[in-house]
């Protein structure tokens, strides 16, 4: 039962870190380049939705919201001020431009914010609920319930709508898209937007599954978000949520096994055992060396 | 058998997309080789498979005899293939002399130690590097250009470095794709030229082109690829007068073959 | 070969970096010029990797600690001089490279460069859990002094003095190796890798050198951090570490030798002149980085090669037409 539980909430936190990836799969598809900036993106989602709580006493629901929008504003200004002016001159421009804003972001933050851990009130009225033997709270079965609507919701608009249509073809090809009539800036600036704004309400959703936002709660968890892009394969979106659900389960095992302070130890030494084993992931295709 | 070069059945596809299918080349030690096809027939994917960058899907390739078909591009061009890339690759933020310096890597060995203690080994490679850089340089005309850097060259002249980058590893199979692109008509009887007396002192050539001037001037023997398989093979005047071959062009309607 | 006026110039900066200490009587401007001079072999040794391979390691931070706890505990529990310590920190860190290597540099450049970001974290993080060997967050106190014939080193000024040559020895060697085939096939790497693998360079095994040359002063630097602060705790080697490092290299210009220097020189004294400014030190770094990106893409000190490398047209409506043919085949 013991380990049932662990998978349990390993699928709970799995289910965040899939949200994670799949908004970073989006962004590397649709810019391309991989981004260094999405910790932070994940944070201030994760703060917007903190302040929405404390100060507007708002529900679940609206802290959600507010995650997505404040880092759907983000992801716009970065697309604006790290990808667009660079996107014709040498890739490694564009990295440097979104680390440069991740530091300033966190720094920022730090400043603004203050460097404690902020608690994040209970909002839920959390309890458990009777499962069988494993003990489930409301807020695991919530987080798992909005990540798998957020996932409907999202694989009707890649294939039932024009815009997500679009987007998955600049993303397989910006020439031949642009050819067929889609205004490719404008779906590379909504792409980066979404992507963003699903890493804002995975922020929320942390925020709520551990009590607590931290200014640089960040690193760690874009960490989380590569692992687990690259654990399901880069290239698939699908993959992307399988690499979370699993890295979710994995890490929980190994913190059962060790201790919670290797959490984000056994993570990383599962994308370095990937790297190694199966490079192009679950779900990915194989020519990824360069 | 004299061939220097041979591939059985090699093919290499792309997801379910055949880029070269069942190819059997035989390249004869001393011959100029020529290699044409309308554009997008695989020839490019041919010779990224014969020099290593990408892993054949099925097939084998042989070197003077000798398998090479999963080797790594740098232990291929170790054995004596060498190539330039049709969308030119030089170092460009290198100078010329540094780009021909480079070629001369595996015929060096400075270790760290060597280059922490200048020792005389250090002394020996760099004299290796430089001397026979500038020797080479000079034979392709790029003598003055030593210093200048690479991304600074005009077009053509890029392609007669890329060259001569490719003739600093002293390979014993050049491969040469589509040198004269983007080089004006006395450029290119220069090249002509340049390539036939590569050949004639013992260099073995395979030559991608759609100037065909430049082909049936060059080459012993013509492969036509045409969907990634070869069409027909022969001697230039057989080409010209293979009516597959014509067709394959005519159906791209891409050039005229009358006025081969 | 150097002409005479630059050997004239070596040699006055040289007896003007050797005089600085009796000039400057105020112990905390000495202060500076040593941290001034490990955050020069800091940023120097990233910028071998960034500047010379083209690979991009974020987490130097990681590597740097390393070597500091390595000198650390093998100083305060098994006694060893800092002498010896010094070039085995640096092993230590790049014994550790190699495994980030081995994992990722086959792969495309971004494998590696998340690879080394997670790294940092992953590092201080064992720091922070493996307490039976590195006291967890009470940090390691009581590094002894280093001792050069019986002698305690123990002002700044001697600590300015072993920076001083630290740095003049790095340096010295860097310039020798990229002056060598080893450094002309890094930079072939940089400008092109499959270009560099038809010339016959062993591209991984190249970036595998890079990398272990790289982070082995990374190392250097942290068992010199330990002794002359003689207290290192995990908070010395956050992410934030790593990226001030970074920026030192950005903003200084990557790719030469001196960019990081001055890189270095300028991010160092720059929070030390605004002292209220001491919290918005990353604050000033992030905007710093981006400010050198839309202003001086190849830095302070870039040369205007790598500006020519780095201009792009500002707004760019249309795609650049593809040359005729330029892939036959795309995967």
């Amino acid at each position: 039962m013991f380990w049932l539980q662990q998978i349990f909430n390993g699928i709970t936190q799995g289910s965040i870190y899939a949200l994670m990836a799949i908004g970073y799969s989006i962004i590397l598809g649709i810019i391309g380049l991989v981004t260094f900036v999405h910790g932070e993106v994940i944070m201030i989602g994760a703060f917007a939705g903190f302040f929405m709580v404390t100060f507007l006493k708002a529900n679940f629901f609206l802290a959600v919201l507010a995650g997505f929008a404040a880092s759907w504003l983000l992801g716009i200004i970065i697309e604006r001020v790290c990808y667009r002016p660079f996107r014709s001159g040498p890739r490694e421009i564009a990295l440097i431009a979104t680390i440069g804003l991740s530091i300033l972001l966190r720094s920022l933050s730090q400043v603004t914010f203050g460097t404690e851990q902020k608690l994040m009130p209970d909002l839920l009225n959390s309890h458990f609920i009777p499962l069988g033997q494993i003990r489930i709270t409301n807020i695991q079965l919530l987080i798992i319930f909005t990540v798998f609507i957020l996932a409907l919701l999202l694989h009707q608009f890649f294939y039932k709508t024009k815009t997500g249509i679009a987007l998955r073809a600049v993303s397989m090809n910006k020439q031949a898209a642009a050819l067929l009539g889609v205004h490719v800036n404008r779906t590379i600036l909504l792409g980066n937007a979404l992507g963003c704004a699903l890493g804002g309400v995975s922020g929320v959703l942390l925020g709520i599954y551990y009590n607590s936002v931290h200014p640089v709660m960040g690193a760690s968890v874009a960490m989380k978000a590569f692992t687990a892009t690259v654990f399901g394969g880069i290239g698939s979106i699908p993959g992307a949520a399988l690499g979370g659900i699993l890295l979710g389960i994995f890490e929980n095992l190994g913190v059962a096994i060790f201790s919670s302070g290797y959490r984000d130890i056994i993570s990383f030494s599962i994308l370095i055992l990937i790297l190694l084993i199966r490079p192009q992931g679950i779900l990915g295709r194989k020519e990824l060396e360069r | 058998m004299t061939a220097i070069l041979q591939t059985a059945n090699l093919s290499k596809s792309f997801g379910g997309l055949h880029a070269v299918e069942a190819v059997n080349l035989e390249v004869e030690r001393g011959h100029i080789h020529g290699i044409i096809g309308p554009n997008g027939a695989g020839k490019t994917t041919l010779f990224n498979l014969l020099t290593g960058t990408y892993t054949p899907s099925r097939g084998e390739i042989y070197f003077n005899g000798l398998s090479i078909t999963r080797l790594s591009p740098e232990r291929i061009a170790r054995l004596g293939i060498a190539r330039t890339f049709q969308n030119i690759k030089l170092f460009k933020y290198m100078s010329v002399l540094d780009n021909v310096k480079i070629g001369f890597h595996t015929q060096t060995e400075t270790s760290f130690w060597d280059a922490f203690f200048h020792t005389s080994r250090f002394h020996r490679d760099e004299r290796i590097a430089a001397q026979k850089g500038f020797e080479i340089l000079t034979r392709v005309g790029l003598a003055k250009h030593a210093d200048d850097l690479a991304s600074n060259l005009p077009y053509g002249t890029q392609r007669k470095l890329e060259i001569a980058r490719a003739l600093a590893t002293q390979p014993q199979l050049l491969l040469l794709d589509e040198p004269a692109a983007g080089m004006n008509p006395a450029e290119t009887a220069e090249l002509i030229d340049f390539i036939r007396k590569l050949n004639q002192e013992g260099l073995t050539i395979i030559i991608i082109e759609h100037d065909m001037k430049l082909i049936m001037n060059l080459c012993h023997r013509i492969t036509v690829i045409h969907h990634g398989e070869k069409i027909f093979e022969g001697t230039p005047v057989e080409v010209q007068n293979h009516p597959g071959v014509i067709e394959a062009y005519l159906g791209k309607g891409r050039l005229n073959p009358s006025a081969v | 070969m150097a002409s005479f006026k630059q050997k004239l110039v070596y040699f006055l900066s040289a007896i003007a970096l050797l005089m600085f200490p009796w000039f400057i009587q105020n112990d905390y401007w000495l202060r500076v010029a040593i941290m001034i001079g490990l955050y020069i072999i800091l940023a120097s040794s990233l910028n071998l990797i960034n500047g010379y391979t083209g690979q991009f390691n974020i987490g130097h931070a990681g590597f740097y600690c390393i070597g500091a706890y390595t000198a650390a505990i093998l100083a305060t529990r098994y006694h060893f001089s800092f002498w010896l310590l010094l070039p085995l920190s640096g092993i230590v860190a790049a014994l550790f490279s190699i495994l980030i290597g081995l994992a990722t540099l086959r792969l495309k450049g971004i494998y590696f460069s998340m690879t080394t970001l997670g790294f940092s974290e992953i590092i201080r993080l064992t720091v922070l859990n493996w307490a039976s060997l590195t006291r967890g967050p009470m940090g390691i106190p009581g590094i002894p002094l280093p001792e050069l014939f019986g002698f305690h080193l123990a002002s700044n000024r001697h600590f300015y003095y072993i920076v001083l040559a630290l740095t003049g020895i790095m340096l010295f060697l860097s310039k020798r190796v990229i002056s060598s085939r080893i450094g002309r096939a890094w930079i072939a790497i940089r400008e092109d890798e499959d270009a560099a693998r038809a010339m016959g360079v062993e591209t991984f095994r190249y970036k595998l050198y890079n990398l272990i040359f790289g982070t082995f002063w990374a190392g250097v630097a942290g068992c010199f951090y330990a002794f002359f602060t003689s207290f290192i705790s995990a908070d010395s080697f956050t992410l934030d570490e790593g990226f001030s490092i970074l920026a030192m290299v950005l903003v200084g210009g990557q790719g030469n030798l001196i960019g990081p220097v001055i890189g270095a020189a300028s991010l160092t004294i720059l929070p030390e002149i605004f002292r209220n400014m001491a919290q918005l030190r990353l604050v000033i770094f992030g905007a710093a980085i981006l400010i050198m990106i839309y202003l001086r893409p190849q830095g302070l000190a870039g040369s205007s090669i790598l500006s020519q490398k780095y201009h792009y047209p500002k707004i760019q409506r249309h795609s650049p037409p593809k040359h005729q043919g330029q892939q036959e085949v795309s995967p």
